[in-house]
Parts: structure tokens; sequence; C-alpha cells
């Protein structure tokens, strides 16, 4: 029994195995949710060998909202949830690194996600993974499943049934209503946490944590800039934001390094305070391409 | 150390080959003890020495009911009881009793609020009060089967007996009467490795594909993301969550099971298919068994169980209920959750007794699905353990019709939870469905494949943090 449970999953993986290499249709790839897009994003980064890329976007949730086909030969190592020692530590990992490495600076105080960045490159997960791409997170053959049942569920023909039998309505007044007093209450967390000034340990060890993160890449060939993804305007000059602009600064000083600051007096739209929406961040992307050193 | 974790597999390996080694043989009970320690001390080291302590208390109390002087023999019990529960008190529910008796700026107030909450104290220290509670009443075994005259003897059995790694810190409660009597040498041949096999693929398959995945869509269950959602999403949400609980615990029993079994030991089943239940009254004795076997043994049937008249009977459930909710987590909320099982139980009982109802498939399939819908409203305590966010989740069901569903959370949850609902639908037809048990291969074979390719990111048990 127990011999023909191994035999049969075997079987089952091989041929798995070889359908994703050799059969597999271009959209049998899926992203299931937030973190398992992270793990994606980032395991495309850490196994793509080809010297394709020659610019890299560091950040947070708030770069994951760059137009990247606006941004050719660039990679968008950006996490949502996550900080940017994230992406640094993945790009410090690397032998051959892109040629310019872009820095978000809105959340440098935010701590690198360990278990993230190991269960990347734990020796017994990444070189199975680097090798065996059935075993890879966008190729879950349930997550691949419910990506497809999802698309055909928001099929218009479906919908227009569902709304026939009134199980989806469309979009009404009081959504949108609900929607505006939600995003008041998100800008007002945000207003409350750009106010709070945070603790100066807090800031020396992130900061020390950056420059010896530069330092490696620099060692390694890389040009480092520095961008300020914009968020809400009532949020750019609150005690926080100013204080981390400043420390930057201070640690990375002008014209060693270069910075791309957010463009004067725009106020730019975002659905919580601090993410742009799409139009923002197409306009956005034309302003960081506009202001490219290359 | 999660049982998901490469750390772990590891720790297993060695533990295992070390002892099954013929010329070990003598020390197999130290080398389960020496790896239960680095287990259990993995996360929290310091806590290593509560559980100690906790282990030192039974071990004094047990041995003076059986060896000391038979004048305070019912002193040593009773000593031994609230010991265990003192321990559990201070460190569970000190956060608690700080909160209700307190306030925030009181000194006191602070320091119980700070106190660690250590990992599986709920599950040792009722292990604890079973071997003080078999011993000196002696209603299943001798309590010289439990308690050897040689005092390190029985120090060494119960340290393994409360410390035993599979069941450590979640379970299954196993009683002492049950276990300590299997304690001796075991043989590598003896080991089924079909049965092993069987438990360890369905647990790692419950907790790694299911649970795990579910976690990544019911996660907006939390307080303030279901605000948003619409009553569909919400509702279905719910159901993922029913379903990812069970996969969780009952994925981490199974493991446990088979884990035990693997050094020749026997743990009884935790779970049997709960949610065929067609009462709550057998939805209890299929989920958490250990958990309701205890409290049925050791605290309902010692009050007096339904023995002392019917009113004294439905006070008894309602008791046992409350505090077998409270013991899940230190909120009220927890007992609120309890006590409404137990009121449930309380209605089951009465209206068993002054109604009869004829049974029919149709019957039993509503009754089914109503014992079902009523768990799983519950379930929602267990995620929103603060009570408004509880009444808010419902306020949104019955507000947020309009709103557009999100599609991509549903499929999921329902895809996911597909295996938790064919596990007990198996269950049910595998007499009439001969194929289920001819072709078992091909479903564990496709449980070890999803395993591979198809498992979450990892998460704790959800029955850690009681």
């Amino acid at each position: 029994m127990i011999k023909r449970i191994f035999v049969f999953a075997a079987v089952l993986f091989i041929v798995y195995s070889l359908f994703v290499i050799a059969v597999a249709p271009k959209w049998w790839t899926a992203s299931q949710h937030q973190w398992q897009a992270n793990v994606i994003n980032a395991q495309k980064f850490i196994y793509d060998d080809s010297d394709s890329l020659n610019h890299v976007l560091i950040g947070s949730s708030l770069t994951t909202r760059l137009v990247m086909d606006s941004l050719p030969k660039t990679y968008n190592l950006s996490f949502s949830g996550q900080g940017i020692y994230d992406g640094l530590n993945i790009l410090a990992h690397k032998a051959k690194i892109p040629e310019n490495i872009f820095i978000e600076m809105n959340l440098a105080l935010r701590e690198e996600s360990k278990d993230f960045t190991s269960g990347l490159h734990t020796p017994i997960l990444y070189y199975p993974k680097k090798m065996l791409v059935s075993l890879r997170e966008d190729k879950q053959p349930i997550g691949v499943a419910g990506a497809q049942i999802s698309n055909k569920i928001t099929d218009p023909a479906i919908l227009n049934v569902k709304t026939f039998f009134h199980l989806a309505a469309p979009n009404t007044v009081p959504e949108k209503e609900h929607k505006n007093e939600l995003f008041n209450t998100m800008l007002q967390d945000q207003v409350k946490n750009y106010s709070e000034l945070p603790e100066q340990e807090l800031i020396t060890q992130s900061f020390t944590t950056l420059k010896n993160y530069i330092t490696e890449l620099e060692n390694k060939g890389g040009k480092i800039i520095f961008f300020e993804m914009p968020v809400n305007y009532q949020l750019n000059q609150l005690p926080k934001a100013k204080l981390i602009r400043a420390t930057f600064y201070k640690y990375f000083p002008t014209p060693k390094y270069t910075y791309i600051p957010i463009p004067d007096g725009v106020k730019y739209q975002t659905t919580d305070g601090v993410h742009l929406g799409r139009a923002e961040a197409l306009e956005y992307t034309s302003y960081l391409k506009s202001k490219l050193p290359y | 150390m999660l049982f998901t974790s490469f750390l772990f597999i590891g720790l297993v390996i060695i533990t295992f080959l070390l002892y099954y080694l013929p010329f070990l043989s003598k020390l197999q009970v130290s080398t389960l003890i020496i790896s239960s320690l680095i287990f259990y001390s993995y996360n929290q080291p310091i806590l290593v020495l509560l559980l100690l302590f906790s282990v030192s208390i039974n071990i004094i109390s047990s041995y003076y009911i059986v060896y000391g002087n038979v004048k305070y023999r019912k002193g040593f019990a009773t000593a031994g009881v609230v010991l265990n529960l003192s321990i559990l008190v201070f460190f569970k529910y000190s956060p608690l009793l700080a909160k209700t008796f307190f306030t925030a700026s009181n000194s006191i107030g602070e320091f119980l609020t700070m106190m660690p909450l250590p990992i599986g104290i709920s599950f040792f220290t009722f292990q604890g009060i079973s071997l003080v509670i078999d011993v000196y009443k002696e209603k299943y075994v001798s309590s010289l089967q439990l308690v050897p005259k040689s005092f390190l003897v029985h120090a060494k059995q119960t340290l393994f007996f409360k410390g035993f790694f599979p069941q450590l810190i979640s379970g299954p409660i196993v009683k002492a009467h049950d276990f300590i009597p299997q304690i001796g040498k075991k043989s590598f041949d003896d080991i089924n490795w079909n049965v092993v096999a069987k438990n360890l693929i369905t647990g790692y398959f419950l907790k790694m594909v299911v649970a795990d995945n579910l976690k990544d869509f019911t996660f907006w269950i939390d307080f303030p993301y279901f605000q948003g959602q619409s009553s569909l999403t919400l509702l279905v949400m719910l159901f993922g969550y029913s379903c990812q609980i069970f996969a969780d615990f009952a994925g981490y029993s199974l493991i446990a099971i088979g884990l035990a079994k693997l050094f020749g030991y026997d743990f009884k089943d935790n779970f049997k298919f709960p949610y065929i239940s067609t009462s709550f009254k057998e939805f209890w004795k299929r989920w958490h068994i250990s958990l309701s076997s205890f409290l049925m043994e050791y605290l309902y049937i010692p009050l007096g169980g339904n023995k002392k008249g019917k009113v004294r009977t439905y006070i008894n459930l309602m008791i046992v209920m409350f505090l077998g909710g409270l013991w899940h987590g230190a909120a009220w909320s927890y007992a609120i959750w309890g006590s409404f099982h137990g009121l449930a139980l309380a209605i089951e009982k009465f209206l068993g007794e002054h109604i009869k109802m004829r049974s029919n498939p149709f019957i039993k399939i509503g009754k089914g699905l109503m014992i079902f819908s009523f768990v799983t409203l519950a379930w929602l305590l267990f995620k929103l353990p603060d009570f408004e966010h509880v009444i808010a989740y419902f306020k949104s069901i019955g507000n947020n019709v309009q709103h557009a569903d999100d599609s991509q959370v549903i499929t999921y949850i329902l895809l996911y939870s597909s295996p938790v609902i064919l596990y007990h639908l198996f269950y049910l037809l595998k007499d009439r469905w001969l194929f289920i048990n001819r072709t078992d291969y091909v479903w564990y074979g496709t449980m070890l494949f999803l395993i591979i390719v198809n498992s979450g990111s990892s998460g704790a048990f959800i029955y850690f943090q009681f």
C-alpha cells in the first residue's frame, strides 16, 4: 500500500513537471493573494539569470503601483505589505546586479521580513525550485485552476445572469458613500501615523542597515538613486515624512547620491491616503521616466 | 518549532534513528524526553523551566498519593490539582484578569498583562490533572500501574508523559491511564507503516494544503477589512474559516497520532468527521474528543453529571461548556462561545425529552446542515475575540447585500474547502462506494502530490494560542 502511494505521487509529480515545462499554456500561472504575489515576484527576479535587466526598483506597496510597461528593462522588486530591506536583501544575494538601483524612500523604517527573505534563500527550497519550475508558487495547480474559474465568474455574460437573479448588483450610490467614508477613516489613520515621530533608535538602526546594503551594492558596481513615491498631499509635510527625508540626505548626501523628489505642487489622488490610483500611478511613472538619468 | 518546518522534520529523523538503534534501546524514553525538551525550548527556552516545574508538581503529588501517608492522600490530590490550575490561571488568564479588574495604569494590572503565555500550557496542565486524578481515584487502572515504586523511574515516566513532543503543545490531551501503561521498549518491526503514512499524509495535507491556503483568504474576516466585503463573500469566508479550523486542528492531531505511532505509542482519535453531526451532542463526541472526554470524565461527572436531577444536569452542562470555552483562550468571547454551545446542548436535551421527531434521510440532512451552520457561526468568536467586531460582522452580512462579490476570495475558499467536504462525504459513503476503499492509494498519492506542489505559506496552528 505505502509503495503504491509513493509511486502514484511520483508519477503525478513527473507528469505535472513535464506538463509545466513542455505543454502548459502561457496562462498557466497565477498568484492567489498578496503574500504569494510577493514570493512569485521575488522568485522571478532571483531565478532570472539573463542579462535583460538594467534597472531595478526597490520599494514597498507604494512602488508596486508603478506602471512597468512604461519603464523598459526595469524590474519592480517591490512588495506589498513589506519594506525596502526585503528587496535589498534579495539584490545582495545576486551575483550580478542591475546597473541602476532605485530605492524608495517612504518606508525606510519598515523592518525586513526575515521569514520572507530566508524562505527564498533556504538551500533546501532554493535549489529544487530553481531546477523544477513545477515547484514554484505560480505553478500551483489549484492556484491556476482558481484563477481560471474566478476569471470566468467575472465574465460579463455570467455577471448578467447573476444580476438577473439578483445575485450581484452593480455598484450603487451607498457603495460609493461607503468608500468615501472608508477613505476618510484610512486617511485620518495615515495622518496620525505620519504625525508621530519614530524613535531615534529605530532610525539609527534602519539607516545603518541601509548604508551597509548600499555599500555592498556599490561594491558590486550598482548606482544608487533614491526616489520618493507621492502620497496624499496632506501627509507630505508631516513630521515623520520630513524626518525620513532629512535623514536620507544626512546619510546619503548629494551630489554623491542622486535623488528624484516628488513633483512640486501636484496633488495626487490616492485610494487610501498613501497608494496611488491607476491613473495617478501612470502619471507619476511618466514623471519618473522623465527624470531618469539614462 | 512547527510540525511543518524542515527543522522539525530533521529533529524527528534524528530522534527516530537514535530511538531504534539497538545499542541505545534502553535509552528510548530518555531519547524522546531530550528531543521533546529541544522541541519545546526552541522558541521560548526559558519556559522549559515552567514545564519542568509543572511536571515536578505532578511527580511529587502523584507519588505521595500512592506511597505517602494514607491520611494525606486527599490532601496531595487536592494540592496537585490546585497547583496545576494555579499555574494555568496565573500564566494564561493574568491578562484577562488585569483587563477585567484593573485600570490600564495600575501597576498590578500592567504586571499581569506582561505575563508570557507558555505555549501548550492548557494541554500539559490538563494532562497533569489527569495523572493526579487517575492515581487518586483508580477508576481506570490501579495506581501502581501509573506510579512505579522507584521515584526516579516515576519522575522520568511523568516527564515523558507530559512532555512527549507530538502532543506537548497542541494535544491531543492524552490521559494518564491511556498513555503511561504503554511506556516500554518498542521495536522497529512493530511499526505499522501504512497507518503511520496514512495519518501523516492526511494530517500534513489538511494542514499545509487546506488550512495554510485558506488562512490567506479568511484573513479578510479580521476587523476592519470585513466591512468592505459583500454579504455573500462574508458568508463564504465564514464557511471557509469553519473548514480551515477543522483542517488545521484535525490535521495537527493526525500528524501527532502518526508521529506517536512512529515511536510505538497510540493516541486516541481526536476528530471523527465532526461536520456530519446531526446534533450538538454528537458534534462534541466528534470534535476535539480528547478535550470533551476530559471535561466529561474530570469535570461533568465529578459535578454530578445527570445523576442529581434535571435542573442540576442543565447547570452542570452550562458550567462545563463555559469553562471549556474559557479553556480555549483568555478572552470573554471564548466563554461566550462555550456558553453558546452549552445553551445549545441544554436546549437540544430539553427538546429531545419533550418532542419526539421521526427520522428520515431528509430530516437528518436538514439537521446536519443546521448544526454545521450554528457551529460555523460560533467560530466567528474564535476569529474575532472582540465581541463588538462579531456584532459588526453580522451587521455587515445584513447590510452589504449590494456590495460586489469578491469572486477571487469566493472561488479559492470553495476550492480549498472542498477537500474537507469530500473528507466527510467519503466517510459517509465509504460502505456504498466501495471504489473509495479499493483506490486508497490514489487519494493518498494525490494528497502527497498536492503537499509537494500546492502547499500554502507556513502558518502557526490555530490551537497553539490555546
